[in-house]
């Protein structure tokens, strides 16, 4: 006997029930209720009524074309929701003994660390190959931040050495450059000039450069003048690049460069109005280089290393940021001369 | 044996966890699973309700491909996917009457569980069929859904309740009123 007089009722009619539901009959199953046995065995004896209801069986070819509308319903929306890389790739060691999830998952983990985990410390922004992985947005529309030495400037691009990583920020009319608490402009710029470069990321993952601080003159270039100042027009000259120097002529534009124009670092400046579908964000390839200094420096640095290759100047005709080019484009071939025409300035098509 | 060596089987996803994450990501053995376990279920659900095989497999067809189709809105939270399954069962099969009634060239009030029932009568063929459908259709509907799903359909008390949005305890006192209920009206 297992009459639980301390239950209440309707917990008592709910294991009878699971009972009866399960095949017994409810004079069995109130035989280890005697107590509750008046009051439950006609609620029971409804109960075991209304549970043999006879349904029809659903028809088979019904059935089978419900499975196949299901699926395809299915594949439909995998292929409109695609989930997180990591949780799709998750889902697919489902099955696999334990060990070998294991494994992969360590490898995946010591995957992500050397992919760049720690670029996030130092640029502030999620990891590429990490965002990409996980599919994470984009969110690294905010600001960067950057110092370096100058490399080169022109009324449309500055060029920086951030501890041998060169940087390319764009210019226009909007940054302000300033020297201590004096606003100078582009042209005051000094080769080797220590800088402070705040820039935002722009949707064709061009930084833009919105204010850029000259923090010192290097000491050997920073001469005494008259005043007891400083000038760097004596023993520095401004950090103009060939193209900036032709804008200088009227009628000439930067636009009109070919990339690779001081043959140094292959970084064509780019127009004041970046294209967003210049290639510099394909498809996907916007993962690879929105917001990733790191992998975007990478590439000027393997044309850097190439003698300034990158897009070759007669090769391709839109002037471009080689900085901030896919690998593809980084590793253009270049015309054969290891880049080292860029200083040949070849007008645009 | 031969084939033990053949690609391993995978095994079925036990945890209502496991399956939901599995749909989620639109594993097709996760949806041919649910679609196993829960078909027959939803079928019944619609043919007590509809009264009508045809209703049935329409709307049976129906929640799968509306799940398959929405299941990015699902989050599993300690229900289980049959609840969730449900809900869109309930949904289907309310608006399949809806459009029964507003094609219908005679008014069809209440065609739910009573009709049903009513209709089993000609395949059952017995009075206590038809005096339980009728004392089905006198009872509130909350107490009908309850003895529905739990007894005629076989849901757990969990499932109704999540079926309902009630909570266990409520379910059990539900059922009991409700089968006290049904005493009642089956009483002369």
């Amino acid at each position: 006997m297992t009459d639980r007089i301390d239950l209440p009722l309707e917990d008592v009619l709910d294991r009878c029930l699971a009972r009866v539901l399960a095949g017994e009959s409810p004079d069995d199953v109130l035989r280890d209720y005697p107590v509750a046995a008046e009051e439950l065995r006609p609620l029971l004896l409804r109960a075991a009524a209304l549970g043999a209801v006879p349904i029809p069986e659903p028809d088979g070819v019904a059935r089978m074309a419900a499975m196949s509308r299901m699926l395809a319903a299915s594949r439909d929306a995998a292929e409109r929701y695609q989930p997180a890389g990591v949780f799709a790739w998750l889902g697919s060691l489902r099955g696999r003994p334990l060990a070998f999830q294991a494994i992969a998952a360590a490898a995946a983990i010591a995957v992500l660390g050397s992919a760049g985990l720690g670029a996030s410390a130092a640029t502030g922004t999620t990891p590429e190959p990490v965002r990409v992985f996980f599919r994470l947005p984009d969110t690294s529309d905010s600001s960067v931040r950057a110092q370096g030495t100058v490399i080169s400037a022109s009324a449309s691009a500055l060029v920086i050495d951030e501890d041998g990583t060169q940087r390319t920020f764009l210019l226009d009319a909007g940054t302000s450059v300033t020297r201590g608490d004096v606003h100078v402009t582009w042209a005051d710029l000094v080769a080797g000039e220590i800088l402070d470069v705040r820039a935002t990321r722009r949707t064709g993952g061009e930084f833009a450069a919105r204010e850029v601080r000259a923090k010192e003159l290097p000491a050997s270039r920073a001469t005494p003048d008259a005043e007891g100042g400083t000038s760097n027009t004596n023993a520095s000259p401004p950090a103009r690049t060939p193209e900036a120097r032709e804008t200088e002529h009227p009628g000439d534009s930067h636009a009109d460069r070919t990339p690779g124009g001081d043959g140094e670092h292959g970084t064509p400046f780019a127009s004041d109005t970046p294209k967003a579908d210049d290639g510099h964000t394909p498809e996907g390839g916007g993962g690879e280089t929105e917001g990733t200094p790191p992998q975007a420096d990478a590439t000027s640095t393997h044309g850097s290393d190439e003698g300034g290759s990158g897009p070759s100047a007669t090769n391709t005709p839109e002037p471009e940021h080689a900085e901030f080019r896919t690998p593809e484009h980084a590793e253009t071939p270049s015309s054969g001369d290891g880049g080292s025409s860029g200083g040949d300035e070849t007008p645009t098509p | 044996m031969k084939g033990e060596d053949s690609a391993p089987q995978r095994q079925p996803f036990e945890r209502e966890q496991d399956l939901a994450s599995a749909l989620r990501v639109h594993d097709p053995e996760a949806w041919q699973q649910l679609f196993r376990e829960q078909y027959q279920r939803v079928y019944n659900y619609a043919y007590l309700r509809t009264g009508n095989t045809a209703d049935a497999d329409d709307i049976a067809s129906n929640v799968f491909a509306e799940a398959a189709r929405g299941i990015e809105r699902f989050r599993y939270q300690g229900a289980p996917v049959a609840a969730w399954i449900f809900r869109i069962a309930h949904n289907e099969t309310v608006d399949a009457l809806k459009h029964r009634k507003r094609t219908a060239t005679t008014s069809i009030d209440e065609p739910t569980t009573a009709d049903t029932l009513q209709a089993r009568d000609e395949i059952a063929s017995a009075d206590e069929w038809r005096d339980i459908s009728a004392a089905m259709g006198k009872l509130k509907q909350e107490h009908r859904d309850v003895l529905m799903l739990r007894l005629v359909e076989g849901h757990s008390v969990m499932e109704v309740a999540a079926i309902l949005g009630k909570t266990e305890g409520a379910v059990k006192v539900m059922q009991m009123r409700a089968l006290q209920s049904l005493r009642g009206k089956l009483q002369p």
